[in-house]
């Protein structure tokens, strides 16, 4: 959950920005309702796309209501209220949060990671006993990223497992999931886009990472002459088969902004942190890329 | 049903015969060639009769599944179970075997082919690859490896097909330009 997943933002129609809008500012909301002020801090923009794939599932739509808020003192903004699947992103983002802060805190000592872990210990009780299954799940990879770090582990697919099956069951675990096959549908989708997340995380912090001597499963790889050609193939691969994934839910409700995402966002995303130029034809985008 | 008939041979077909004409079959329904075309969900059931079809005529088992590519049947099959439906696999059976020695070319080809139902693309084109070098004259190792490699290509399709990222308006001025010609001239 680190701001990658976002769409293409020139591509939406007006009504659907405001519809993306408002599930983000209802995220925040959200979290502000459950859990207090100081999470509201941590809202990232993947976790619309988790809230909006989630919501698909059900037919009803909240209503949105005109609300003012801390950031947009001035102009009111619309939130959508009333949707568990919004809730359940609310609870996922602050646990992720949590574990972020007691990550860079063990690793790195860096102090807003000690602060951090701190200040949302309680909450981080709280909502592993609100989804004991999933935090279980995410508290396992976590160790096992931490494992694979210190090995030093230079497989891209082997050091992407853990989060991928961290993703997968953040999607798989949502309480308002009806059938089987959503079930499965969602734990492909998470997968796959879990994938994507660790991996263009990965590249985008290589050079950095290289500079202090951080691990980076990509280092060995770095000086290949095949690297972008490798990358792009898993990213893309991996692009494809959340994709396919999303295509099983076979929900029209959010499916313009979804498919946005999916199809444009993060492949330009891919191929912007690639540093590989989009295909001719292509108008360059009117506003440029938001980090 | 009739596997001859299926396949489009004689009875007393040979094998190699038997083998051309699945191969040629294969590539007319290949899914790939009908992603955005209605008579997809037709293409992949024919493909499904013609490997039944080439199955009952060639006691041969297949090779492993490799099933990954755009459909609409693919299941997901990472996490260790394999794909149903869409089996689009060549069968060539030579050099099939149940439990490979490790380190062989086809442990290798196998093992490429359970990463990439797993999910794991840059492993299993790696295994795959190397069971290509190892046997360059396998056609089953190198059709798996193409496969594999071809895994963008169905999602960039989508993403074009949908309009993002295309402004190329060619032609749409080339339709405007026709349909003016039309209005204007009779013959047309």
């Amino acid at each position: 959950m680190l701001g990658y997943i976002t769409p293409d933002k020139p591509e939406l129609k007006v009504k659907e920005y405001e519809l993306y809008s408002a599930y983000y500012c209802g995220i925040c909301k959200a979290i502000k309702r459950r859990h207090g002020e100081l999470p509201r801090m941590v809202l990232s923009y993947d976790s619309v796309l988790l809230a909006m794939v989630l919501s698909s599932l059900g037919d009803h739509w909240p209503p949105a209501r005109l609300e003012r808020c801390l950031v947009h003192p001035v102009k009111k903004k619309n939130i959508l209220y009333d949707d568990p699947a919004i809730d359940y992103a609310a609870d996922m983002l602050v646990i992720l949060a949590s574990y972020k802060f007691r990550d860079d805190w063990k690793d790195e000592r860096k102090a807003l990671g000690g602060l951090g872990s701190l200040a949302f210990s309680h909450l981080h009780k709280k909502i592993t006993g609100m989804h004991p299954e999933t935090c279980a799940i995410i508290e396992e990879s976590m160790q096992e990223l931490a494992r694979l770090e210190k090995e030093n582990c230079q497989s891209m697919d082997e050091a992407a497992e853990p989060f991928a099956l961290l993703m997968k069951a953040v999607f798989a675990g949502y309480p308002g999931i009806k059938t089987e096959a959503q079930k499965e549908a969602l734990r492909e989708l998470g997968y796959f886009l879990g994938k994507w997340i660790y991996l263009i995380d990965a590249v985008d912090d290589l050079p950095e990472d290289l500079e202090k001597g951080r691990f980076n499963p990509l280092k060995a790889l770095w000086g290949d002459s095949d690297f972008e050609k490798r990358l792009e193939f898993s990213l893309i691969a991996a692009l494809e088969r959340a994709s396919l994934a999303y295509s099983k839910l076979e929900s029209d409700k959010n499916k313009a902004i979804i498919e946005n995402i999916l199809y444009s966002g993060l492949l330009k995303r891919t191929e912007q942190i690639l540093g590989i130029q989009p295909a001719e034809g292509r108008e360059e985008d009117l506003e440029h890329q938001e980090k | 049903m009739n596997p001859y008939e299926v396949l489009g041979v004689k009875p007393n077909a040979t094998d190699a015969e038997i083998k051309a004409a699945y191969r040629s079959l294969v590539k007319k329904y290949h899914p790939d060639k009908h992603q955005d075309n209605p008579l997809s969900e037709l293409a992949e059931e024919k493909l499904r009769e013609i490997n039944e079809a080439y199955e009952m005529l060639t006691n041969g088992s297949y090779a492993g599944n490799q099933a990954y590519g755009r459909s609409g049947n693919a299941q997901s099959s990472y996490g260790g179970n394999n794909y149903g439906g869409n089996r689009n696999t060549s069968a060539y059976n030579d050099g099939y075997e149940s439990n490979p020695k490790p380190g062989s070319a086809e442990w290798f080809y196998q093992a490429g082919v359970n990463s990439i139902n797993r999910g794991w693309y840059d492993d299993g084109v790696g295994k795959l690859q190397t069971a290509v070098n190892m046997s360059p004259n396998n056609l089953r190792y190198r059709d798996a490896l193409n496969q594999a490699l071809n895994m963008g290509n169905g999602y960039r399709t989508a993403s074009y097909g949908r309009g993002f990222g295309n402004t190329n308006d060619d032609l749409c001025k080339l339709m405007q330009c026709m349909i003016c010609t039309d209005c204007l001239c009779d013959c047309i």
